[in-house]
């Protein structure tokens, strides 16, 4: 007789009631003096007392299930058991270094008519990054400055930037940091002439340029949760981020199973956007990028050894990864950013622009408290400050310029903002070429290699 | 007043009971024996007045053992609040740029009362304020004795952060009622389980709110004080002696603790790789000590709910260990779903008893796999 067993539990409950009952029946046989009589009615009154608490603890004990067995309550502390696996493992956690591509370019900087070496000249790769936790993709290239490769460095982590390029047409190419911005030349420039310290730029595009990958969550059977809603995985280990780009086409409809509607789109700001199993762009940048980056480099572990560089539209997209993910990036520079709200979300935007379909629901998940939350301005002015360095430049006049005021006079240690406001019109990257050794010379200046 | 966990209460509570029975036996008895109704009235009444204290007695002794509520004003806090309690911080022009940490010895705490670190390890005692969130808490940290000895002086040691369930009143409840140091000691000693560095708190930041760390649309920043602000305090208190990545980092917690270190593994990959869920549950909790913590929305708590999350977004990768009972824990069901939605690249193990109810002597129970299983996945430097 276990005590959350209920013929125990309804059998007490019986006593109880019996015992309950009788007590009140036999009370008035038992009033009077004598020693007698006094000894019967502390049995009586205790008997029928000690069962009601009784069944009243075995009910509550049923109702929150503390104690499930007696030899829960009175066994011993130590039970031995098995650890099992409930899916097959496939070697722990180092699959992450299939979450990117490396090819070597020609694309950096280097001396004409000699062939390139990477220990002088440092070397430009070509990654393809998939997204362990939001399932987005895209093609980055990463800047290794010349002591990378040197082997008096070999126990040196260098500082790494990323720089998220914005705006429309080339300068939110994927090449816009090499051919429009030159930031690796103009690093290796600095770096040459001693006036920077070596500088890993890892460059990315703005969330235009990532792509959901179509590989399906794994699941137990069809969701249905909106526009995500997969069939049945067939075969579980297929399924996953890791499953890249190239094979999602061909494999997934073989298998019956339908990629998810939000395959092949893009993310339309840099957010998470909550409920939804799409559009996560912020952690791609604060999660899966670091993840995959620390994987195939050596890279700094503290956040005073990371930056983030966002250009136009994605400025503040750099400010946002600074301003919540401050243990990873402790430097932040934004080029001709605006930070409104409602810059990175233009009313009546949807949360992905998925082809074929309705605009979503919006991105806040319906909640103004949740929109409040991702304006910059109102954290600024409402939550305590994060521990960032940054910089903040905009051109003359305009909004920008307005913006960088804003944010600045908002800021409070330990966010330390520093202010420029050159006289640069136009914004294209290739119009700002000219500040990017003021830029470069500012981060490296920040940042602490390790 | 007196205390909702002094002897004072319970006391009282005992002279209230010897009082009332000795005045119904002795004086009250004859009156009430009539035959009318209201003399049966009178019975009946005497009887539930007597059962009342007496269970008031057990809640109150129940209480003092476990401290579910450590005062009355927690008491009173579980019953509602507002859920936006974020003020404005005041300027600091002197603000620090790093969590603030005040460390005090707590070595009674630790076994062999830590006198002889190099050999016992040693208990600390911190006090965290995050720079991020400004929140504080606490922490004991369990140093083992191989931190203090001189041939791994430059060694650096995985770190488990121990989340204890809501509301854990009981401060000392992983040392208390977990005996993890102790059990630390022994896996070591055993050569089960490697030296590591054991940072045990509670998720309860503000009394009275089970937040589940969340970072809580306009309130508090549970999840990022755990995330960032906890992480960073352990690495800067204890200066290159603990693991720097992601492989050197772990979790466990039982009940709310357990889903919240499920949830801040699949979250953060990037700074944990491992977590040890004992008797958690996997959905996202909405009650009324929990308030709102999803800003009214139905699409926040399907972010916070973690079966949903392996649902519709791809498996984070971390190793989980779902430590639960096959009867009697009423949380299994949802430990249930979560394993059977789990595919690769998330490696889920399972520890499971054949009977264990929410309790402590069960939570103990899950307390030594989840530290041999953590030590199996973490890696030091």
């Amino acid at each position: 007789m276990e005590p959350s067993n209920l013929t125990f539990i309804g059998l007490i409950c019986l006593v109880a009631a019996a015992l309950g009952i009788g007590a009140l029946w036999v009370w008035p046989r038992l009033a009077g003096s004598g020693l007698k009589r006094l000894g019967a009615r502390v049995l009586v009154l205790g008997a029928s007392q000690i069962a009601l608490t009784l069944a009243i603890t075995l009910l509550v004990n049923r109702w929150f299930v503390f104690y499930n067995t007696w030899d829960d309550l009175f066994g011993p502390v130590r039970a031995n058991a098995k650890v099992q696996t409930v899916q097959p493992s496939r070697g722990k956690e180092d699959t992450l270094s299939k979450l990117v591509k490396r090819t070597a370019t020609t694309l950096g900087p280097h001396r004409q008519n000699r062939p390139a070496d990477p220990k002088v000249d440092g070397r430009v790769d070509k990654l393809q990054i998939t997204g362990a936790t939001t399932g987005l993709t895209t093609e980055a290239y990463a800047y290794l400055p010349a002591q990378y490769f040197q082997p008096q460095n070999k126990g040196k982590r260098l500082p790494v930037v990323l720089a998220i390029s914005g705006g429309a047409g080339a300068s939110d190419d994927k090449l816009a940091w090499i051919k429009q911005a030159r930031l690796p030349e103009e690093a290796a420039k600095l770096n040459a002439a001693n006036k920077t310290q070596p500088v890993i730029y890892v460059m990315l595009r703005s969330v235009k340029g990532l792509t959901q990958v179509s590989a399906p969550p794994a699941g137990t059977g069809p969701t249905t949760n909106g526009p995500t809603a997969a069939g049945p995985t067939a075969n579980g280990a297929a399924a996953g981020p890791t499953t890249g780009p190239t094979t999602q086409s061909t494999s997934r409809p073989k298998d019956g199973v339908k990629p998810p509607a939000s395959a092949g789109s893009h993310p339309a700001a840099c957010l998470n956007v909550p409920g939804k199993g799409y559009g996560q762009a912020l952690d791609f940048y604060a999660q899966d990028v670091p993840l995959a980056l620390s994987d195939l480099y050596r890279l700094p572990y503290d956040h005073k050894g990371w930056g983030v560089l966002g250009f136009g539209s994605s400025g503040q997209c750099a400010a946002r990864l600074a301003m919540t993910d401050s243990a990873r990036f402790g430097t932040a520079a934004t080029i001709n950013g605006v930070f409104d709200l409602s810059a990175e979300v233009p009313p009546g935007l949807a949360a992905n622009d998925i082809p074929g379909q309705p605009h979503q629901a919006d991105p806040f998940g319906g909640s103004p408290q949740f929109r409040q939350e991702q304006d910059l301005f109102w954290r600024l002015d409402h939550m305590p400050p994060p521990p960032v360095w940054m910089l903040v430049t905009a051109g003359s006049g305009g909004r920008q310029v307005q913006q960088a005021d804003r944010f600045a006079s908002l800021a409070k240690a330990p966010l330390h903002v520093e202010k420029t406001l050159p006289s640069v019109t136009g914004d294209t990257l290739a119009a700002w070429h000219g500040q990017i050794p003021q830029i470069v010379s500012w981060l490296s200046f920040r940042l602490q290699g390790e | 007043m007196l205390g909702l966990t002094s002897w004072g209460l319970i006391i009282l509570l005992l002279v209230i009971l010897a009082a009332v029975v000795a005045l119904v036996v002795l004086r009250g008895w004859n009156r009430l024996g009539g035959r009318g109704p209201l003399a049966l009235a009178g019975r009946i009444g005497v009887m539930a007045g007597v059962q009342l204290v007496i269970v008031s007695l057990l809640l109150t002794a129940v209480n003092q053992y476990y401290l579910f509520y450590g005062s009355w004003s927690d008491l009173l806090g579980a019953a509602g609040g507002k859920s936006q309690v974020l003020e404005k911080p005041p300027a600091n022009p002197n603000a620090a740029a790093a969590s603030q940490v005040t460390v005090t010895s707590a070595a009674q705490l630790g076994p062999g009362k830590g006198h002889t670190p190099a050999k016992d390890g040693l208990v600390q005692h911190l006090d965290i304020q995050g720079v991020r969130t400004g929140l504080k808490s606490e922490a004991y940290v369990y140093l083992p004795p191989q931190y203090f000895q001189k041939k791994t002086a430059a060694k650096r040691f995985p770190v488990v952060l121990f989340i204890a369930g809501y509301p854990a009143a009981d401060r000392l409840t992983w040392i208390d009622k977990g005996h993890v140091p102790e059990e630390a000691f022994l896996q070591m000693s055993a050569h089960k389980a490697q030296p590591m560095i054991y940072v045990m708190m509670r998720p309860t930041i503000e009394n009275g709110w089970d937040t589940e760390c969340a970072d809580v649309p306009g309130g508090p920043q549970v999840e990022t004080f755990f995330s960032q602000d906890v992480p960073d305090a352990v690495t800067s208190t204890y200066k290159n002696r603990v693991a720097r990545d992601r492989r050197g980092w772990g979790l466990a917690g039982y009940s709310t603790g357990g889903y919240c270190a499920t949830k801040l593994a699949m979250l953060h990959p990037d700074r944990f790789s491992a977590a040890s869920s004992m008797a958690g549950h996997f959905h996202a909790l909405l009650d009324t000590t929990t308030r709102d913590l999803y800003g009214k929305s139905k699409a926040v708590r399907n972010s916070n709910n973690l079966i949903w999350r392996l649902k519709n977004l791809p498996q984070p990768p971390v190793s989980i260990l779902v430590a639960s009972a096959l009867s009697g824990e009423k949380t299994y069901p949802s430990a249930k779903s979560f394993m059977a939605a789990a595919r690769p690249p998330l490696v889920v193990a399972k520890w499971m008893l054949p009977s264990g109810g929410h309790n402590f002597k069960a939570f103990r129970k899950y307390i030594p796999p989840t530290i041999t299983w953590l030590s199996d996945h973490l890696q030091g430097e």
